[in-house]
This record gives structure tokens, C-alpha cells and sequence, in this order.
């Protein structure tokens, strides 16, 4: 679990919103930094083949609706970034799930 | 008759697209035309290769998102008034009262003779292809494409 903007976010929680998008669980990353005193959370996610159109009308609506599956889901905004496939680093194939870079002292 | 036209994503970065014309060029996959769509975020890079099932299979081992779609080659008279030709029979008219929505095209980069060849991606192509055929346009055999148009 993590804290942004006072809000509780749990990865399960992320991952119910980009299950119910898209069918199956993509490999995802929650990025986290601070611009100006202000908490902003990132979502990468990979597109696979399988949810990939050659319209990119398309994906824009994919992108679009993680994005809104993931404030309704918390609450709070995110920003989806799409990522090719297999580019979320894997440790011990394992991924890991939030990068925190806020630097919390 | 139609042409399978295969589709990978890319990010908007500089570097993006280097590699994937590297892995076709190891494979020996000959590009016969390509088109680069592209938003803030990400691209997508539309390619007619001269083998796609293996350019396909080698890219997505590559590690690349791939989509293989159906696309359609029609000849276009090569002069003024030529594509309009072509929308004027995928117009809303007559029997079929529904219009043919084209969701995007591009052009080979050689013609045969005086006409330019163009890649046509229609929302209904078995519909379109029926009605073009029937007005005398003619649409393009993907072992054409696949091979060389000249």
C-alpha cells in the first residue's frame, strides 16, 4: 500500500481497474514523483498484441478508458502512459509493482 | 484480394522506430510501403512487407505488440479527378444507402504505368471491395503487392 494526496492506494486496486478494461491483467508499473509540492501517480501499462489496433482511434479509447477505470476505481486521477510490451523491468519475474521516486524524507 | 497489412505499436521516443527496421532487415523482409501514424504519446507504424507472416512472427519475438489487418490496394488513375473517382463509388447511394468509412490510406511508392496504387483500410472491405469491383476499379491481388508492383 501506498499514500497519495492522502488517499490509500492499494496495487490490487489498480489491478481491478486494468482487469476490468481489458480482460486479462497486463503488466503494469505505478510510478510515483512529486512536481512542486504535488503528488502525481503514473500508470505504465504494456499493450499487448491482443489488445492492439492498427486504429489509432483505438487505442486512444484504451487509453482513455484506463484512465477513467483507474479514477473511479480510487478516487484519485492517474496518468496511463502505454508502454511496449516487455519493457516494465521484471526482477526474479516479478515485477515491481510502485517505483517511488518522491524522495520522502 | 485483400492484403494483410501488419501494425506495430511504438512509443514516441526517438529510437523507436531504428529497430524494428533492423529485425526486417536481418530476416531479409523487404518493406514494399509503410505508414507512420502518431499522437503525443505513441505511434503506430503500418507495414506491407513482402512476407508478413514471418516478418509477423519475427517481430513479435522481437518483443513487439502486433496486429494483422485486412487492408485493400485499389489502382487510381494516376491524373487529376482519379481518387475522387474511387470515393464517388464508396459514397452513400442507390441500393446501399450506408457509405463505406475509410479509417485511413497511403500510397505505394511506384505505380504500374499511369496509375498509383493505394492502400485503402475500409471499415466494411468485403462491402467496399464488391462495389469497386462492380464500377470497374481495379483492386489490386496481394501476390501483386507482396511481390513488386511495377
Amino acid at each position: 500500500m501506498f499514500i497519495i494526496r492522502g488517499v490509500n492506494v492499494f496495487p490490487s486496486q489498480i489491478e481491478t481497474a486494468l482487469l476490468a478494461v481489458e480482460g486479462t491483467l497486463p503488466h503494469y508499473q505505478i510510478v510515483l514523483t512529486r512536481e512542486k509540492g504535488l503528488d502525481e501517480m503514473e500508470v505504465l501499462v504494456e499493450v499487448t498484441s491482443e489488445v492492439f489496433s492498427d486504429k489509432v482511434g483505438s487505442l486512444e479509447h484504451l487509453h482513455n478508458r484506463l484512465g477513467a477505470a483507474l479514477e473511479h476505481t480510487l478516487g484519485i486521477r492517474a496518468h496511463v502512459r502505454l508502454v511496449r510490451p516487455r519493457t516494465i523491468q521484471r526482477s526474479e519475474g516479478k515485477a515491481q509493482r510502485v517505483v517511488d521516486q518522491r524522495n520522502l524524507a | 484480394m485483400k492484403i494483410h497489412q501488419l501494425s506495430l505499436f511504438l512509443e514516441n521516443q526517438p529510437g523507436q522506430l531504428i529497430e524494428p527496421c533492423r529485425v526486417l532487415a536481418r530476416a531479409t523482409i523487404d518493406v514494399r510501403t509503410l505508414s507512420l501514424a502518431d499522437t503525443e504519446q505513441f505511434g503506430i507504424l503500418r507495414l506491407i512487407v513482402s512476407d508478413w507472416q514471418k516478418a509477423a512472427a519475427i517481430l513479435e519475438q522481437a518483443g513487439y505488440a502486433v496486429n494483422v489487418t485486412e487492408v485493400v490496394a485499389l489502382e487510381v488513375a494516376d491524373r487529376p479527378g482519379g481518387l475522387a473517382e474511387i470515393m464517388d463509388v464508396l459514397e452513400a447511394k442507390g441500393d446501399d444507402a450506408s457509405g463505406i468509412n475509410i479509417e485511413y490510406m497511403y500510397a505505394f511508392p511506384f505505380g504500374r504505368g499511369d496509375r498509383a496504387v493505394i492502400i485503402f483500410r475500409f471499415d466494411r472491405p468485403d462491402a467496399a471491395i464488391e462495389r469497386l469491383q462492380s464500377a470497374g476499379i481495379n483492386v489490386v491481388d496481394g501476390v501483386d503487392v507482396y511481390s513488386r508492383v511495377s
